[in-house]
């Protein structure tokens, strides 16, 4: 007991003198506690230019929805708006120095949830031998090649991550992963990762996006399994990944009818359904010249539409300077008789004009052109949106 | 007129001179990698100095536990290792350890502030490497790898 509280103290007093970067400090052992922190943020700022006006969802549209998960939504309101894309994050990692543990927790404030601080990552470590490792904890579900890395704006090359693609109910986990890390000959390198776990999802953002934005929907989903295999070289990234699940979810306030919520209301869960989500994507980045592409499948055999979502994006590196142009499309496919005038379907085309400023920081200014290929019968209809977002990111 | 050619020409080969100047210190760097001198391991090849530095491999021959050491950002140092060893710029790479780092994927190399501390600091760890101008090499720390 005195030993914990001794190494408790060491701790702290690495936390509070050193604040940021690595700190270490001596156990009651003589070994060395090591403190990383980190951090990243991203002010983005962004402003509607034009497309299909109309009160929508209890929203003033034109509206642009860049992050499904999150309710990062521009609308026709308004001046310029901060809140749907920038965030702040801070990460800190404990480990003991000769031992193969370490610890990581990260935090995220978001504009998009007025500020509110979330827990995103908080797992153990354990580096079995120099290629497999364990994590046990909370981690980002690894449904597509960036989710990992979804809010560390400076890592991407847009200034909001293609929401066709990019929008779906959970994005973390609670479980386990194992990871195998191997290099192969040629330069090329294997990752294999496997995870289990599950997820409660109190008030989805998701959901929001459809049944209105003071909707409540909570989200299960238990029994996920899943894995990824990354093979990779210098220039060459690609990835395929397989994740199942159950899922459930149940309408705790009713939704958003055109003048007020109380429709639909469930007081349960409802049934579980099983759902099978498949991705594939393929990386170039060659000479200066960038190729990214990426497909997923969502698979509820028990729904009326198959999910179907991919962006292909082309852009070139100048020196400091990154052009690039991305195209992502979404569309849900009837299935059991369903009627294809049901259907959602819409697709964006994005510019995007990065600049590093140095090392750590870069600036970005990107022009989003949606189009909304819905069904007829397919409610809430957005309609077209044409969005012009800035942004600062910066590591440090 | 032929004395304009003249000036012409040899303002070109000026120009010439004065981009080949610039272009000068970055080609002239010779790198070598490094351990302290005391360490067990003699060689690297270029391939296993770029696995260590991009967190692809956390270990070296021999088992011990690999602590890469970068300088700081802005030297010339850097640019010039992570060109040769990944073909990437020092900003390339620091977007790359931005996702992996934040993501659980790896930590990046630790930073020292000089080739002094690079010193001083692979004396004490055994597992310790960094790259350093081959002029700045003595008897403290012994080469593992050319990147001539």
């Amino acid at each position: 007991m005195t030993g914990s509280k001794h190494w408790a103290g060491r701790v702290l007093a690495c936390l509070i003198t050193c604040g940021g970067g690595t700190c270490l400090a001596a156990d009651h052992d003589g070994g060395l506690i090591e403190f990383d922190g980190s951090g990243f943020f991203s002010l983005t700022v962004g402003k509607m230019l034009g497309g299909t006006k109309g009160r929508v969802n209890d929203t003033d549209c034109p509206c642009f929805i860049s992050d499904y998960a999150q309710t990062g939504v521009y609308t026709g309101k308004g001046g310029p708006q901060w809140q749907p894309d920038s965030k702040l994050g801070l990460q800190g990692s404990l480990s003991l120095s000769d031992t193969p543990f370490s610890l990581t927790g990260q935090i995220v404030a978001r504009g998009a949830r007025d500020g509110a601080v979330n827990l995103e990552w908080l797992y153990g470590n354990y580096k079995i031998d120099n290629e497999l490792t364990l994590q046990l904890g909370r981690k980002r579900l690894p449904m597509f090649l960036y989710s990992d890395a979804q809010d560390i704006g400076f890592a991407l090359p847009w200034t909001h991550l293609p929401p066709q693609l990019y929008g779906w109910e959970a994005v973390n986990y609670n479980g386990a992963n194992l990871t195998w890390n191997r290099p192969l000959n040629n330069g090329w390198h294997l990752t294999a990762n496997l995870l289990a776990g599950a997820e409660t999802v109190k008030e989805s953002g998701y959901w929001k996006m459809y049944r209105g934005p003071d909707n409540r929907t909570d989200v299960k989903w238990d029994a996920i399994l899943g894995g990824d295999l990354n093979l990779s070289n210098d220039w060459l990234e690609t990835r395929v990944v397989y994740i199942q699940s159950k899922t459930s979810s149940r309408n705790v306030t009713g939704s958003w009818n055109g003048t007020s919520y109380g429709g639909g209301i469930e007081s349960d869960y409802g049934n579980r359904a099983r759902q099978q989500i498949y991705g594939l994507a393929f990386n170039i980045d060659r000479d200066d010249w960038l190729l990214k592409s990426e497909f997923i499948h969502i698979n509820r055999p028990g729904a009326n539409f198959r999910d179907y979502a991919q962006i292909v994006a082309i852009g070139r590196r100048i020196g400091k300077w990154q052009p690039m142009l991305t195209w992502s499309n979404y569309y849900s496919k009837p299935a059991l008789g369903a009627d294809p005038e049901a259907q959602e379907a819409h697709a964006t085309t994005a510019i995007t004009l990065r600049y590093e400023m140095d090392t750590s920081s870069a600036v970005k200014l990107q022009i989003d052109q949606q189009r909304d290929k819905t069904g007829s019968l397919w409610t809430p209809k957005y309609g077209d949106a044409r969005l012009l977002t800035l942004s600062y990111d910066r590591v440090f | 007129m032929q004395v304009f050619f003249r000036l012409n020409r040899h303002l070109r080969a000026l120009l010439a001179l004065l981009a080949f100047a610039l272009a000068w210190p970055a080609a002239a760097s010779d790198l070598v990698v490094v351990t302290g001198s005391h360490s067990p391991i003699n060689h690297l090849s270029r391939e296993q100095v770029a696995d260590i530095y991009l967190g692809r491999v956390t270990t070296l021959p021999g088992g011990i536990s690999a602590i890469p050491l970068d300088l700081p950002a802005s030297s010339p140092e850097r640019e010039a290792f992570y060109n040769q060893i990944a073909g990437k710029s020092a900003a390339q790479i620091k977007v790359y350890w931005a996702r992996m780092s934040f993501t659980g994927k790896g930590i990046p190399p630790k930073q020292v502030a000089s080739s002094a501390d690079i010193k001083k600091f692979a004396g004490g760890k055994p597992g310790a490497i960094a790259y350093l101008d081959e002029d700045a090499v003595d008897g403290s720390v012994k080469v593992l790898c050319s990147l001539k």
